[in-house]
């Protein structure tokens, strides 16, 4: 008998429902994005989110329920991001989630978002199994996490200030990108030197897997703002490029320090900054050097989707980590917080 | 049998009503919030009623106006439960189910909702012949203007809803007319909204889950910022983007 996950997803500005077979075969995973609709804002609007979410969290299900040639009736458990992320966002899946699992008697499942992006690996690498160390970056994390089996993670190291995809997307603003810039940061660089201005790498002493990306930030702005004071001419792409190096340098070398600590030699990475085309060839060649195993991103595990929910729900279930309907969304917590009620 | 959802303002109330009586109702005021407590509120109050969830023939909710996460953490349960128990649901009024509270009387009835920075949603609403009639399509005021609107024609008024914190202290001696009710009558009630809800039974009046929306009268403040900035570009205000919805599947 297969097991079939139904999840969903609405932490930030994608409303998600997937079905998955066993775990780690996506039968669907219909996302419906708000992107074009922040864009206009600089940003995503919270409250213009958990508006399209009430909006788009049953037509989402329905289509993948529909996509997936399956009925309620065949779902096995519901798994549900309960954070991080917007709250009023959030809640719109935690309420519907929770409608859903008492209207059928369906088991309900705590998914946090963060251990989602970790297990988007698995549906990217059928052959991949723990252990391994990730490298989470995205719009609102920076982390270097040990998965040391399916429920067991060790956060290395997190940021203490700005995520490294906040970063990106701030100083592409500044630059004159729209939103989300990141995208836009990556292209420019590839037409830069990398070593045309030197910012500044916080925390780069061996041994710290913390990250730090403030100090980038405004060393960048100021960069910018003292050669428009001077009236001197911008070479944008050389920006983009040196400050792309200057991120991608702090987490490749604090990922390769950290696989050497460990002695871990399989690496894969997560998060939407996953998708950055600099990032992703230097962490590739480092690992060549090294002689790790580096597990390539795919596209799954840039976009916020619930099929890598799902794939954690799955796991979760399995260990008979449950919620009960009092559940609630939380804004910020932590990876392994406990969801699931003890028996 | 159906079951009502009210969570627009700060009360959390669910009630069950068949075609003669009202079965049960749960409502508590205890600052503990929706999400915590909608759910198990209504398995307490199905277990004590002795009623199993396929007895349920429809869902009753509020669609606002009210706070806009409490409204969207209601609906979105609704809409959940609805679709899955594949059963009518229907949307009425926070204003319209308020009303209902009160029973035949010759004052005139206006509900106050909350709508923050001293203005209130209001509602009002008169009895003729038995039955509640809306008087006029519900409007945002600043709460001040609304009891001077009542003063200038001497009107005799009811008012009920947790905007009651926003004219309460604006009340004056002289304004012997004007009565705010009971702390017991003037909460949203889930009774209340069956009430109300009976109506769009008997017509049929259904709402589809699959786009069924709060009714938030307000729209966000960051659109109504960003309209004001671009005002005289009706290029930029004529841009209408929409979601835009795939199929990842395949895509691992």
């Amino acid at each position: 008998m297969s097991i079939y996950t139904l999840a969903l997803e609405s932490s930030c500005d994608e409303t998600s429902a997937s079905v998955l077979k066993d775990g780690r075969t996506v039968l669907s995973n219909v996302i419906s994005s708000q992107v074009p609709i922040h864009r206009k804002f600089g940003g995503v609007v919270p409250e213009i989110a958990s508006r399209h979410h009430i909006e788009q969290v049953i037509p989402v299900i329905d289509q993948a329920l529909r996509d997936a040639n399956v009925t309620l009736q065949d779902i096995d458990h519901i798994g549900v991001t309960y954070g991080p992320g917007l709250v009023g966002a959030l809640l719109v899946g935690v309420a519907a989630a929770k409608g859903l699992s008492f209207a059928t008697g369906i088991p309900l499942v705590p998914v946090h978002h963060m251990e989602g992006h970790i297990f988007a690996n698995f549906l990217a690498n059928p052959e991949l199994e723990p252990p391994f160390l990730s490298l989470v970056v995205s719009g609102g994390h920076t982390m270097l996490v040990h998965v040391k089996g399916y429920e067991e993670f060790d956060i290395l190291g997190q940021t203490r200030d700005d995520a490294a995809g906040e970063a990106f997307d701030k100083i592409a603003r500044v630059m004159g990108f729209p939103y989300p810039g990141g995208p836009h940061i990556d292209a420019l660089a590839a037409e830069g030197d990398a070593n045309a201005i030197e910012f500044p790498k916080a925390l780069s002493e061996p041994g710290n897997f913390e990250f730090s990306f403030s100090g980038l930030k405004s060393a960048v702005l100021n960069y910018l703002n003292s050669k428009q004071q001077k009236n001197e001419p911008i070479n944008q792409a050389d920006v983009a490029a040196s400050f792309q190096k200057a991120i991608v340098d702090v987490l490749v070398e604090k990922t390769k320090d950290a696989a050497h600590t460990l002695g871990e030699t399989c690496i894969t990475i997560a998060g939407g900054v996953s998708a950055n085309k600099g990032l992703q060839q230097a962490l590739e060649a480092m690992c060549q050097e090294e002689g790790f195993t580096y597990y390539k991103p795919h596209k799954i595990l840039s976009t916020d989707n619930a099929a890598m929910i799902g794939c954690r729900a799955y796991y979760m279930a399995k260990a008979g980590k449950f919620g009960d309907l009092t559940l609630n969304a939380k804004p910020s917590v932590e990876i392994g917080h406990v969801s699931w009620k003890e028996d | 049998m159906w079951l009502g959802i009210e969570t627009s303002s700060l009360v959390s109330s669910v009630a069950l009503m068949d075609e003669h009586n009202l079965i049960g109702e749960l409502t508590i005021q205890a600052g503990l919030t929706h999400s915590e407590q909608l759910v198990p509120h209504i398995d307490m109050l199905l277990r004590a009623s002795q009623v199993e969830r396929n007895e349920l023939k429809g869902i009753v909710v509020s669609i606002g106006p009210g706070s806009f996460t409490g409204l969207r953490i209601g609906m979105g349960t609704a809409k959940a439960m609805a679709y899955a128990l594949q059963i009518p649901l229907y949307g009425v009024m926070t204003m319209d189910s308020l009303a209902h509270n009160v029973s035949y009387t010759d004052h005139t009835i206006c509900t106050v909702i909350d709508a923050q920075k001293k203005h209130v949603y209001a509602g009002i609403y008169q009895y003729e012949s038995h039955e509640l009639v809306c008087k006029e399509e519900p409007f945002v005021i600043p709460a001040s203007d609304l009891l001077d609107r009542f003063r200038a024609n001497d009107d005799k008024v009811l008012f009920l809803g947790d905007g009651i914190k926003r004219i309460e202290k604006l009340l004056e001696a002289k304004d012997t007319n004007l009565t705010i009710l009971d702390i017991s009558q003037r909460i949203p009630k889930a009774s209340s909204l069956l009430l109300a809800g009976r109506k769009l039974i008997d017509t049929n009046e259904v709402s589809d889950p699959m786009d069924m929306v709060p009714y938030y009268i307000r729209r966000s403040e960051a659109e109504v910022l960003w309209e004001e900035r671009h005002k005289d570009n009706p290029a930029m205000l004529s841009q209408n983007p929409t979601v835009v919805v795939t199929e990842a599947a395949g895509a691992e």
